[in-house]
C-alpha cells in the first residue's frame, strides 16, 4: 500500500513537472476536502492547496521529502490550514501545532501527538459549528463553505441580506467565542492596562491644556 | 501492534468517536513509520471517500501549471474572501480616527468640567474636596473631570472669583492659574483671584498664599490683608494692610469704592454686566468716589453715580448682538 506512489517517484527522477502533475492531480481533491474540514471554506481551502503546491514546486521540496509524498502533502496542507486559523481568531487557539512557515523548505513531520491533536480541533470546530442555530449554520455553511454571495443565499432560503449578514457574523462571533478558551483572563488584564493607561493621559491632557492656555 | 485493531481504531478516529484508548493506541503506534505512512493512506482513503468538497482539479491544475511556468516566483494570486472582522477594518479604522479627531477637538470639554457665570450672575461651587469657589459675574473655571485632587489640585480661572480652599489632611496644593499667567499657590486659605483685561489681582483674607508672576522669579508670599495687583503691563504693586471686604463685596452685589475713577467703575460694569459705559466728558472720567452701595444691574449703578454726581444718563438702544451702552454726560 505504502509503495503506492512508486510510480510518481519513478517520474520524478525523469520529469519533475510531470512528477509534480501527477501528485497535484491524485492529491488535490483529497487535500482540499482535508483543509474545509479545518477553514470551512472552500476558496480558502482551494488556495492553501494551491499554495501548498506551488511551494513544493519552487523550493524542489520533493527532493527533500523522506517519508511518503502523502504524508508531507497532508502534513503540509494541515499545517497551513491551521495557520490560516491562528490568523483569523488570533492567539486563541491553543499554540502546541507547529505554524506552518512558508519560507521552510521542508516541513518537519508532525509527532505523533500533534496528529492527534489535530484530530481534536477537528473535532472541536464540528461541536462548534454544531452549537449555531440550525438556520444560522445553514447561511454559515453556504457562506463559508460553497462561497455563496449574501445576496444569493438570501434569494435562496427567502431572507433578507440584513439577515443573512447577520447569521454569518453571529456565527463567526460564536467561533471566536468558543476557541478563545484561555481568553478571558487575557481580556480582563487588557481592560485593566487600557483603565490605567487612559487615566495616564487624562493627567496629560490635563497639564497640556494649562499650559496651552497660560 | 495489531494492524487491524490499528485500521479500525483511526477509522474511529476520523469518524470523531475514537475513545481515549484507541487515541493512545494509535499515538503509541505512530511512532513506527510504518503505522505513520499507513495512517496517511487511510487519511487520503477516508477523505476520498467521504468527500467533504468536490473541486474542479482539472480547472484548478491548468490555474497551477499556469502559475508556476509564468511567474513561479510571485505568490499565487489569493481569492482568499477575509475574515468578517478584517472586511470591517477600514470601517474600524475611520470609526478610531473619526473618535480621535473628535476626542482632540474636544479634549477640553471631555477632560475638563467648566463653570461659567452670565452678565450679572453669581454662582457658588463646591469642588469635590471641599473648597468653595464663588464666582463673580462673566467668569470661567475650569478644573480637570477626572482625577482632580489626586495629586494636586489646578483650577483655571478666568475672571473673578473667591476662593475657600479647604486644607488636606496630605496638604496637597491647590493652584490658580490665570490666562496672564499667575499662579497662585494656596496654603489652605481664603483669597480672591481677578484676572480680567485691565490685569490680574489677589487679595487674600485668610491663610497664605504663594504667588508667581511671568517673569518674576522670586515667588511671592501673600499675607492675610495683602493685595497684589499686576496690571495689564506686567506692574505688579503689593498693598499690604487693605480692607478685604472691598474686593470681596461684589459677593452681596455690593459695589465698594475707595477714591476710586469713574472710569475704574467703568470698566468695573463693563465686566460684570458686560455693558458699555461711555464718559462724555475727561474730566468727569477723571473724578473719584468713594462708598459702598447694592446694586444687581449696570442701570442702578448707574442710576446711584447719577445722583451722586449731578449727570445724567443716557441709555443706548436695545440690541441683541451689541452690549447695551449707556453715557454719563453732564
Amino acid at each position: 500500500m505504502i509503495d503506492s506512489e512508486a510510480l510518481i517517484r519513478r517520474s520524478f527522477e525523469t520529469d519533475h513537472l510531470k512528477g509534480c502533475a501527477l501528485l497535484f492531480k491524485r492529491y488535490y481533491q483529497p487535500l482540499c476536502s482535508h483543509a474545509v474540514r479545518f477553514v470551512y471554506s472552500r476558496a480558502i481551502a482551494e488556495d492553501i492547496v494551491m499554495e501548498v503546491f506551488s511551494r513544493f514546486w519552487q523550493n524542489k521540496t520533493y527532493q527533500l521529502v523522506n517519508t511518503s509524498y502523502r504524508a508531507y502533502l497532508f502534513t503540509t496542507v494541515r499545517n497551513a490550514a491551521f495557520a490560516y486559523l491562528k490568523t483569523e481568531f488570533g492567539k486563541e487557539l491553543p499554540d502546541e501545532q507547529p505554524i506552518w512557515d512558508a519560507s521552510q523548505e521542508l516541513v518537519q513531520p508532525s509527532t505523533p501527538h500533534q496528529l492527534l491533536q489535530y484530530h481534536e480541533l477537528n473535532d472541536k470546530i464540528e461541536q462548534i459549528l454544531k452549537t449555531i442555530p440550525p438556520q444560522g449554520q445553514k447561511v454559515f455553511i453556504m457562506s463559508r463553505f460553497d462561497g455563496k454571495k449574501n445576496q444569493a443565499i438570501a434569494d435562496e432560503l427567502n431572507l433578507s441580506v440584513k439577515t443573512v449578514e447577520g447569521h454569518i457574523t453571529k456565527a463567526i462571533s460564536i467561533f471566536r467565542r468558543s476557541l478563545r478558551e484561555s481568553g478571558f483572563i487575557t481580556s480582563v488584564a487588557v481592560i485593566i492596562g487600557i483603565t490605567w493607561v487612559i487615566s495616564r493621559v487624562q493627567e496629560l491632557f490635563f497639564s497640556l491644556l494649562i499650559l496651552s492656555q497660560l | 501492534m495489531n494492524y487491524e485493531l490499528f485500521c479500525s481504531s483511526v477509522q474511529a478516529l476520523f469518524e470523531g468517536r475514537a475513545t481515549p484508548l484507541q487515541r493512545e493506541l494509535i499515538e503509541k503506534a505512530m511512532h513506527h513509520p510504518e503505522y505513520r505512512e499507513l495512517y496517511f493512506t487511510l487519511l487520503e482513503a477516508w477523505e476520498s471517500q467521504n468527500p467533504q468538497l468536490i473541486v474542479d482539479t482539472e480547472s484548478a491544475f491548468q490555474q497551477w501549471r499556469s502559475h508556476i511556468l509564468s511567474s513561479p516566483d510571485l505568490p499565487l494570486k489569493r481569492t482568499t474572501i477575509k475574515p468578517a472582522y478584517r472586511q470591517l477594518l477600514p470601517i474600524w479604522a475611520a470609526a478610531m480616527v473619526v473618535l480621535l479627531a473628535a476626542g482632540v477637538f474636544f479634549r477640553d470639554q471631555i477632560f475638563t468640567r467648566t463653570y461659567s457665570t452670565s452678565y450679572g450672575e453669581l454662582k457658588t461651587v463646591y469642588l469635590n474636596d471641599g473648597t468653595r469657589v464663588t464666582m463673580n459675574a462673566n467668569s470661567k473655571l475650569t478644573l480637570p473631570r477626572f482625577g482632580f485632587g489626586n495629586k494636586v489640585r489646578n483650577v483655571y480661572l478666568d475672571g473673578e472669583a473667591e476662593f475657600a480652599v479647604s486644607h488636606l489632611k496630605d496638604a496637597k496644593p491647590f493652584m490658580v492659574y490665570t490666562p496672564d499667567n499667575l499662579e497662585v499657590k494656596v496654603l489652605g486659605t481664603e483669597f480672591i483671584v481677578y484676572s480680567r483685561k485691565k490685569g490680574s489681582k489677589v487679595a487674600l483674607s485668610k491663610g497664605k498664599v504663594q504667588l508667581r508672576v511671568e517673569n518674576v522669579e522670586q515667588p511671592l508670599v501673600m499675607e492675610p490683608g495683602d493685595v497684589v495687583t499686576v496690571s495689564s503691563e506686567g506692574e505688579v504693586i503689593r498693598e499690604q494692610n487693605q480692607p478685604v471686604e472691598v474686593h470681596t463685596a461684589w459677593k452681596f452685589h455690593r459695589f465698594t469704592f475707595d477714591n476710586t475713577r469713574i472710569s475704574t467703575i467703568a470698566d468695573q460694569l463693563h465686566d460684570v454686566f458686560g455693558v458699555n459705559v461711555i464718559i462724555a466728558d475727561s474730566a468727569l472720567a477723571k473724578r473719584t468716589i468713594g462708598g459702598t452701595f447694592q446694586a444687581d444691574s449696570a442701570e442702578k449703578v448707574l442710576q446711584i453715580l447719577a445722583d451722586i454726581l449731578e449727570v445724567r444718563v443716557i441709555p443706548g438702544p436695545v440690541s441683541e448682538q451689541l452690549p447695551r451702552t449707556y453715557t454719563l454726560t453732564y
